[in-house]
Protein backbone atom coordinates (compact mmCIF):
# COMPACT_ATOMS: atom_id res chain seq x y z
CA UNK A 1 0.00 0.00 0.00
CA UNK A 2 2.63 2.12 1.26
CA UNK A 3 4.75 1.68 -1.90
CA UNK A 4 1.94 2.27 -4.36
CA UNK A 5 1.14 5.54 -3.03
CA UNK A 6 5.17 6.79 -3.35
CA UNK A 7 5.52 5.68 -7.11
CA UNK A 8 2.38 7.92 -8.49
CA UNK A 9 3.97 10.64 -6.31
CA UNK A 10 7.50 10.54 -7.18
CA UNK A 11 6.28 9.99 -11.14
CA UNK A 12 4.59 13.55 -10.32
CA UNK A 13 7.42 15.13 -8.74
CA UNK A 14 10.14 13.61 -11.72
CA UNK A 15 7.66 15.37 -14.29
CA UNK A 16 7.18 18.51 -12.59
CA UNK A 17 10.73 19.40 -12.30
CA UNK A 18 12.06 18.00 -15.46
CA UNK A 19 8.90 20.50 -16.87
CA UNK A 20 10.73 22.94 -14.87
CA UNK A 21 14.14 21.73 -16.57
CA UNK A 22 12.98 21.85 -19.73
CA UNK A 23 12.67 25.71 -20.28
CA UNK A 24 9.02 25.67 -21.01
CA UNK A 25 9.29 29.58 -20.09
CA UNK A 26 6.33 31.58 -21.46
CA UNK A 27 6.49 34.47 -22.73
CA UNK A 28 4.67 38.17 -22.81
CA UNK A 29 4.07 39.46 -26.75
CA UNK A 30 4.54 42.97 -26.14
CA UNK A 31 5.72 46.40 -27.20
CA UNK A 32 5.72 49.49 -27.17
CA UNK A 33 3.44 52.14 -28.95
CA UNK A 34 4.14 55.92 -30.31
CA UNK A 35 1.53 58.44 -31.73
CA UNK A 36 -1.06 56.59 -31.20
CA UNK A 37 -3.59 59.86 -30.61
CA UNK A 38 -6.89 58.17 -31.87
CA UNK A 39 -9.63 55.48 -30.88
CA UNK A 40 -9.62 52.16 -32.68
CA UNK A 41 -6.44 50.37 -32.58
CA UNK A 42 -6.77 46.60 -32.69
CA UNK A 43 -3.50 44.64 -32.98
CA UNK A 44 -3.69 40.63 -33.10
CA UNK A 45 -0.58 38.06 -32.49
CA UNK A 46 -2.82 35.39 -34.56
CA UNK A 47 -5.84 34.97 -33.16
CA UNK A 48 -4.94 36.61 -30.13
CA UNK A 49 -5.74 40.77 -30.21
CA UNK A 50 -5.61 43.81 -27.90
CA UNK A 51 -7.12 46.90 -28.17
CA UNK A 52 -4.85 49.49 -26.62
CA UNK A 53 -6.32 52.81 -25.80
CA UNK A 54 -5.83 56.68 -27.07
CA UNK A 55 -2.57 57.91 -25.31
CA UNK A 56 -1.36 54.40 -24.90
CA UNK A 57 2.27 53.94 -24.96
CA UNK A 58 2.72 49.52 -24.74
CA UNK A 59 0.66 46.93 -25.31
CA UNK A 60 0.62 43.17 -23.83
CA UNK A 61 -1.11 40.67 -25.62
CA UNK A 62 -3.80 38.72 -23.07
CA UNK A 63 -1.79 35.28 -23.84
CA UNK A 64 1.55 34.68 -22.96
CA UNK A 65 3.35 32.24 -25.54
CA UNK A 66 5.82 29.21 -24.81
CA UNK A 67 9.77 29.25 -25.99
CA UNK A 68 10.27 28.67 -29.27
CA UNK A 69 6.41 29.64 -30.15
CA UNK A 70 6.52 32.28 -33.42
CA UNK A 71 4.78 35.14 -32.90
CA UNK A 72 3.49 37.61 -35.63
CA UNK A 73 1.46 41.07 -34.55
CA UNK A 74 0.03 42.83 -37.10
CA UNK A 75 -2.31 45.91 -37.60
CA UNK A 76 -5.75 44.27 -37.40
CA UNK A 77 -7.61 47.56 -37.43
CA UNK A 78 -5.87 50.77 -37.79
CA UNK A 79 -7.05 53.79 -35.24
CA UNK A 80 -9.87 56.30 -36.96
CA UNK A 81 -7.76 58.42 -39.39
CA UNK A 82 -4.35 56.87 -38.68
CA UNK A 83 -2.18 54.17 -40.21
CA UNK A 84 0.56 52.11 -37.43
CA UNK A 85 3.11 50.46 -38.86
CA UNK A 86 4.76 47.56 -36.89
CA UNK A 87 8.65 46.54 -36.48
CA UNK A 88 10.00 43.65 -34.92
CA UNK A 89 6.65 42.66 -34.97
CA UNK A 90 7.54 38.67 -35.82
CA UNK A 91 9.97 35.89 -34.68
CA UNK A 92 10.35 33.10 -32.33
CA UNK A 93 9.64 33.36 -28.68
CA UNK A 94 12.84 33.55 -26.35
CA UNK A 95 15.25 34.65 -28.88
CA UNK A 96 15.34 37.49 -27.22
CA UNK A 97 15.39 38.40 -23.41
CA UNK A 98 11.78 40.09 -23.54
CA UNK A 99 9.70 39.99 -26.66
CA UNK A 100 9.32 44.00 -27.61
CA UNK A 101 7.54 45.54 -30.87
CA UNK A 102 7.56 48.92 -31.76
CA UNK A 103 4.25 50.10 -32.91
CA UNK A 104 4.22 53.64 -34.97
CA UNK A 105 1.32 55.54 -35.53
CA UNK A 106 0.85 58.47 -37.84
CA UNK A 107 -2.24 60.52 -39.06
CA UNK A 108 -3.60 60.19 -42.18
CA UNK A 109 -2.73 62.91 -44.65
CA UNK A 110 -3.92 63.93 -47.78
CA UNK A 111 -2.90 66.31 -50.49
CA UNK A 112 -5.18 69.76 -51.16
CA UNK A 113 -4.81 71.30 -55.24
CA UNK A 114 -7.27 72.20 -57.56
CA UNK A 115 -7.80 73.87 -60.98
CA UNK A 116 -6.25 76.67 -62.42
CA UNK A 117 -7.63 78.53 -65.61
CA UNK A 118 -6.32 81.94 -67.52
CA UNK A 119 -3.04 81.57 -66.37
CA UNK A 120 -1.14 82.72 -69.48
CA UNK A 121 2.41 83.91 -67.53
CA UNK A 122 5.10 82.09 -65.65
CA UNK A 123 5.58 82.85 -62.05
CA UNK A 124 2.49 82.19 -60.03
CA UNK A 125 3.61 81.23 -56.44
CA UNK A 126 0.75 79.68 -54.32
CA UNK A 127 1.19 79.22 -50.24
CA UNK A 128 -0.40 77.56 -47.32
CA UNK A 129 0.75 79.38 -44.51
CA UNK A 130 4.07 80.09 -42.88
CA UNK A 131 5.62 76.22 -42.57
CA UNK A 132 5.03 74.30 -45.24
CA UNK A 133 6.55 74.45 -49.23
CA UNK A 134 4.90 76.94 -51.26
CA UNK A 135 4.51 76.29 -54.94
CA UNK A 136 5.12 77.87 -58.26
CA UNK A 137 3.21 77.05 -61.10
CA UNK A 138 4.34 77.76 -64.81
CA UNK A 139 1.91 78.99 -67.38
CA UNK A 140 -1.10 76.96 -68.59
CA UNK A 141 -0.73 74.71 -66.00
CA UNK A 142 -4.80 73.16 -65.82
CA UNK A 143 -4.42 71.59 -62.12
CA UNK A 144 -1.91 71.77 -59.20
CA UNK A 145 -0.90 69.75 -56.02
CA UNK A 146 0.73 71.44 -52.78
CA UNK A 147 3.67 70.10 -51.61
CA UNK A 148 2.74 69.72 -48.29
CA UNK A 149 0.07 67.02 -47.69
CA UNK A 150 -2.36 67.91 -45.03
CA UNK A 151 -3.17 65.87 -41.76
CA UNK A 152 -6.73 64.49 -41.65
CA UNK A 153 -9.05 66.97 -39.31
CA UNK A 154 -6.09 70.01 -39.96
CA UNK A 155 -7.35 73.16 -41.89
CA UNK A 156 -5.55 74.43 -44.18
CA UNK A 157 -5.64 78.18 -46.95
CA UNK A 158 -4.13 78.49 -50.01
CA UNK A 159 -3.48 82.12 -51.20
CA UNK A 160 -2.05 83.61 -54.02
CA UNK A 161 1.65 84.37 -53.08
CA UNK A 162 2.38 86.13 -56.00
CA UNK A 163 0.85 87.31 -59.26
CA UNK A 164 2.54 86.17 -62.64
CA UNK A 165 3.52 89.53 -64.11
CA UNK A 166 1.00 91.59 -65.94
CA UNK A 167 -1.89 89.33 -64.75
CA UNK A 168 -4.12 89.12 -61.60
CA UNK A 169 -5.09 85.64 -60.26
CA UNK A 170 -7.33 84.86 -57.32
CA UNK A 171 -8.65 81.94 -55.31
CA UNK A 172 -12.07 81.57 -55.83
CA UNK A 173 -15.06 82.19 -53.73
CA UNK A 174 -17.76 78.91 -53.10
CA UNK A 175 -20.88 80.49 -54.43
CA UNK A 176 -22.32 77.89 -51.52
CA UNK A 177 -20.53 78.95 -48.53
CA UNK A 178 -19.02 82.45 -49.43
CA UNK A 179 -16.03 81.05 -48.47
CA UNK A 180 -12.83 80.74 -50.10
CA UNK A 181 -12.61 77.62 -52.20
CA UNK A 182 -8.99 77.65 -50.50
CA UNK A 183 -9.91 77.06 -47.34
CA UNK A 184 -11.09 73.87 -45.06
CA UNK A 185 -10.40 71.31 -42.84
CA UNK A 186 -8.83 68.81 -44.19
CA UNK A 187 -11.24 65.17 -44.58
CA UNK A 188 -10.54 61.64 -45.25
CA UNK A 189 -9.96 62.00 -48.89
CA UNK A 190 -7.93 64.20 -50.56
CA UNK A 191 -8.66 67.92 -51.63
CA UNK A 192 -8.55 68.68 -55.95
CA UNK A 193 -11.31 72.17 -55.34
CA UNK A 194 -9.62 74.77 -55.20
CA UNK A 195 -9.91 77.25 -57.97
CA UNK A 196 -7.52 79.79 -59.31
CA UNK A 197 -8.95 82.14 -61.41
CA UNK A 198 -6.22 84.53 -63.61
CA UNK A 199 -6.92 87.34 -65.75
CA UNK A 200 -5.25 89.69 -67.81
CA UNK A 201 -6.51 93.47 -67.22
CA UNK B 1 51.84 32.37 -17.76
CA UNK B 2 54.33 34.82 -16.85
CA UNK B 3 54.98 35.24 -20.78
CA UNK B 4 51.32 35.81 -21.61
CA UNK B 5 51.30 38.55 -19.16
CA UNK B 6 54.36 40.27 -20.87
CA UNK B 7 52.57 39.64 -24.14
CA UNK B 8 49.69 41.51 -23.60
CA UNK B 9 51.71 43.99 -21.68
CA UNK B 10 53.58 44.63 -24.91
CA UNK B 11 50.50 44.18 -27.21
CA UNK B 12 48.69 47.38 -25.04
CA UNK B 13 51.86 49.56 -25.15
CA UNK B 14 52.01 48.86 -29.06
CA UNK B 15 48.28 49.59 -29.35
CA UNK B 16 48.86 52.79 -27.16
CA UNK B 17 52.17 53.81 -29.15
CA UNK B 18 50.36 53.28 -32.47
CA UNK B 19 47.17 55.18 -31.98
CA UNK B 20 49.27 58.21 -30.60
CA UNK B 21 51.74 58.09 -33.69
CA UNK B 22 48.23 58.05 -36.15
CA UNK B 23 47.25 61.19 -34.87
CA UNK B 24 50.54 63.17 -34.86
CA UNK B 25 49.71 64.78 -38.36
CA UNK B 26 46.48 65.38 -37.42
CA UNK B 27 44.31 63.03 -39.97
CA UNK B 28 40.64 63.80 -38.83
CA UNK B 29 37.95 66.30 -39.65
CA UNK B 30 36.19 67.49 -37.11
CA UNK B 31 32.87 67.71 -38.17
CA UNK B 32 28.98 67.56 -37.53
CA UNK B 33 25.25 67.85 -37.98
CA UNK B 34 23.37 71.30 -38.57
CA UNK B 35 19.27 70.63 -38.05
CA UNK B 36 16.88 73.61 -38.82
CA UNK B 37 19.15 76.28 -39.63
CA UNK B 38 17.26 78.69 -42.27
CA UNK B 39 19.07 82.02 -41.46
CA UNK B 40 22.70 83.61 -42.52
CA UNK B 41 25.01 84.61 -40.20
CA UNK B 42 25.87 81.55 -38.34
CA UNK B 43 29.86 81.11 -37.19
CA UNK B 44 31.27 78.40 -35.48
CA UNK B 45 34.86 78.66 -34.09
CA UNK B 46 37.43 75.79 -32.50
CA UNK B 47 39.99 77.18 -31.10
CA UNK B 48 41.57 79.77 -33.44
CA UNK B 49 39.67 78.33 -36.58
CA UNK B 50 36.12 80.25 -37.55
CA UNK B 51 34.15 78.38 -39.78
CA UNK B 52 30.85 80.05 -41.25
CA UNK B 53 27.99 78.13 -42.15
CA UNK B 54 25.05 79.25 -44.65
CA UNK B 55 21.84 78.87 -44.48
CA UNK B 56 20.17 75.88 -45.20
CA UNK B 57 23.62 73.35 -44.28
CA UNK B 58 23.04 70.32 -42.91
CA UNK B 59 26.31 69.73 -41.94
CA UNK B 60 29.89 71.41 -40.94
CA UNK B 61 33.42 70.27 -41.45
CA UNK B 62 36.25 72.69 -40.05
CA UNK B 63 39.22 73.03 -43.00
CA UNK B 64 42.06 71.96 -40.52
CA UNK B 65 42.75 69.04 -39.37
CA UNK B 66 42.61 66.98 -36.24
CA UNK B 67 44.92 64.54 -34.45
CA UNK B 68 43.86 61.63 -32.01
CA UNK B 69 43.92 62.59 -28.08
CA UNK B 70 43.45 66.78 -29.24
CA UNK B 71 40.77 68.24 -27.14
CA UNK B 72 38.09 70.29 -29.17
CA UNK B 73 35.57 72.64 -28.20
CA UNK B 74 33.33 73.58 -30.93
CA UNK B 75 31.19 77.02 -29.32
CA UNK B 76 28.83 79.48 -31.19
CA UNK B 77 30.83 82.53 -32.10
CA UNK B 78 27.71 84.10 -33.73
CA UNK B 79 24.39 83.18 -33.85
CA UNK B 80 22.47 83.84 -37.01
CA UNK B 81 20.44 86.72 -37.47
CA UNK B 82 16.54 85.74 -36.46
CA UNK B 83 17.18 82.50 -35.06
CA UNK B 84 18.74 80.94 -32.38
CA UNK B 85 21.04 77.45 -32.21
CA UNK B 86 22.58 75.45 -29.77
CA UNK B 87 25.91 73.09 -29.93
CA UNK B 88 25.46 69.23 -28.38
CA UNK B 89 28.59 67.16 -28.22
CA UNK B 90 31.05 70.22 -29.44
CA UNK B 91 33.40 69.65 -26.98
CA UNK B 92 35.56 66.36 -26.33
CA UNK B 93 38.85 64.52 -26.90
CA UNK B 94 39.81 63.44 -30.40
CA UNK B 95 39.20 59.96 -31.59
CA UNK B 96 37.60 58.63 -35.23
CA UNK B 97 34.08 58.31 -33.32
CA UNK B 98 34.06 61.40 -31.52
CA UNK B 99 34.83 64.39 -34.26
CA UNK B 100 31.46 63.56 -36.16
CA UNK B 101 28.85 63.93 -33.59
CA UNK B 102 28.82 67.35 -32.55
CA UNK B 103 25.50 68.94 -33.86
CA UNK B 104 24.08 72.41 -34.11
CA UNK B 105 19.96 72.67 -33.79
CA UNK B 106 18.86 75.96 -34.48
CA UNK B 107 15.07 77.15 -33.99
CA UNK B 108 13.93 80.50 -36.62
CA UNK B 109 13.02 83.35 -34.32
CA UNK B 110 9.11 83.68 -33.50
CA UNK B 111 7.20 86.61 -33.14
CA UNK B 112 3.12 87.47 -32.48
CA UNK B 113 1.12 88.32 -35.99
CA UNK B 114 -1.86 90.31 -35.61
CA UNK B 115 -3.85 93.31 -35.45
CA UNK B 116 -7.15 94.61 -35.09
CA UNK B 117 -11.35 93.41 -35.53
CA UNK B 118 -13.87 96.01 -35.87
CA UNK B 119 -17.49 94.77 -35.33
CA UNK B 120 -17.06 90.97 -34.55
CA UNK B 121 -20.43 90.71 -32.69
CA UNK B 122 -20.94 87.10 -33.32
CA UNK B 123 -19.12 84.21 -33.31
CA UNK B 124 -18.46 81.97 -35.49
CA UNK B 125 -15.09 83.50 -37.12
CA UNK B 126 -12.48 81.29 -37.48
CA UNK B 127 -8.51 82.54 -38.93
CA UNK B 128 -5.96 79.93 -40.56
CA UNK B 129 -2.43 80.57 -41.47
CA UNK B 130 -2.63 77.69 -44.01
CA UNK B 131 -1.28 74.81 -42.11
CA UNK B 132 0.40 76.57 -39.82
CA UNK B 133 -2.78 76.67 -37.42
CA UNK B 134 -6.16 78.51 -36.93
CA UNK B 135 -7.27 80.79 -34.30
CA UNK B 136 -10.85 81.68 -33.36
CA UNK B 137 -11.53 85.02 -32.11
CA UNK B 138 -14.22 85.34 -29.81
CA UNK B 139 -17.50 87.09 -30.31
CA UNK B 140 -16.50 91.02 -29.07
CA UNK B 141 -13.06 90.40 -29.84
CA UNK B 142 -11.32 93.58 -31.16
CA UNK B 143 -7.54 91.75 -31.73
CA UNK B 144 -6.32 89.03 -32.86
CA UNK B 145 -3.03 87.09 -32.64
CA UNK B 146 -1.20 84.56 -34.28
CA UNK B 147 1.46 83.66 -31.17
CA UNK B 148 4.19 82.76 -32.87
CA UNK B 149 5.18 83.13 -37.11
CA UNK B 150 9.19 82.62 -37.76
CA UNK B 151 11.36 85.56 -38.66
CA UNK B 152 11.25 85.77 -42.68
CA UNK B 153 8.66 83.39 -43.44
CA UNK B 154 5.21 84.06 -45.58
CA UNK B 155 2.54 84.53 -43.89
CA UNK B 156 -1.25 84.02 -46.02
CA UNK B 157 -3.98 84.39 -43.25
CA UNK B 158 -7.42 83.83 -44.54
CA UNK B 159 -11.17 83.60 -43.38
CA UNK B 160 -11.99 79.51 -43.25
CA UNK B 161 -15.24 80.45 -41.31
CA UNK B 162 -17.10 83.35 -41.13
CA UNK B 163 -18.90 84.64 -38.03
CA UNK B 164 -23.04 84.19 -37.91
CA UNK B 165 -24.66 86.78 -39.83
CA UNK B 166 -21.37 88.35 -40.50
CA UNK B 167 -18.82 89.14 -43.30
CA UNK B 168 -15.60 89.79 -42.60
CA UNK B 169 -13.14 91.11 -44.87
CA UNK B 170 -9.71 92.33 -44.21
CA UNK B 171 -8.04 95.43 -45.32
CA UNK B 172 -5.55 95.57 -48.27
CA UNK B 173 -6.69 91.85 -49.26
CA UNK B 174 -5.54 91.33 -52.94
CA UNK B 175 -8.91 89.24 -53.22
CA UNK B 176 -11.61 90.45 -54.59
CA UNK B 177 -14.20 89.24 -51.28
CA UNK B 178 -10.91 90.07 -49.33
CA UNK B 179 -11.02 86.63 -47.78
CA UNK B 180 -7.02 86.72 -47.05
CA UNK B 181 -3.90 88.57 -46.32
CA UNK B 182 -0.70 88.00 -47.89
CA UNK B 183 2.91 89.12 -46.34
CA UNK B 184 6.17 88.50 -44.90
CA UNK B 185 7.21 88.30 -40.97
CA UNK B 186 9.79 90.57 -40.31
CA UNK B 187 12.31 90.57 -37.28
CA UNK B 188 9.72 91.71 -34.46
CA UNK B 189 6.20 91.15 -33.74
CA UNK B 190 3.12 92.85 -36.00
CA UNK B 191 0.12 93.74 -35.26
CA UNK B 192 -0.80 95.86 -38.34
CA UNK B 193 -3.11 93.82 -39.99
CA UNK B 194 -7.11 95.04 -39.88
CA UNK B 195 -9.88 92.56 -40.43
CA UNK B 196 -13.48 94.30 -40.46
CA UNK B 197 -16.45 92.72 -39.90
CA UNK B 198 -20.01 93.70 -41.05
CA UNK B 199 -23.93 92.44 -41.60
CA UNK B 200 -24.21 89.84 -44.46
Amino acid sequence: MKSSCLRPLAALLLTVGLAACGGKASYDVSGTISGLSNAGLVLANGGDTVSPAVGATTFTFPKRIDYGTNYTITVKTPPAHMNCTVSGGTGSAGLYVSIEAFVSCQQNTYTVGGTITGQTVDGLVLGNGSTSAQLTVAKATATFVMPDAVADGNSYGISVITNPVGQTCTVATNPATGLSTGVGIMGEAKVDTVKIVCTTP
Amino acid sequence: MKNVYLRSMLAAACAATLAACGGSGGNMYLSGSVIGLAKTGLILQNGSEDLAVTAGASSFVFVNLIKSEDRYDIKIKQQPKGATCTMTNGSGKANSYSVSTAYVSCITDTYALGGSVTGLNASGLTLVNGLSGSISPLQGATTFTFPAVADGSTYNISISSQPAGLTCKFQGSTSPDGHDIVGVMGSGPVSSLALNCAPK
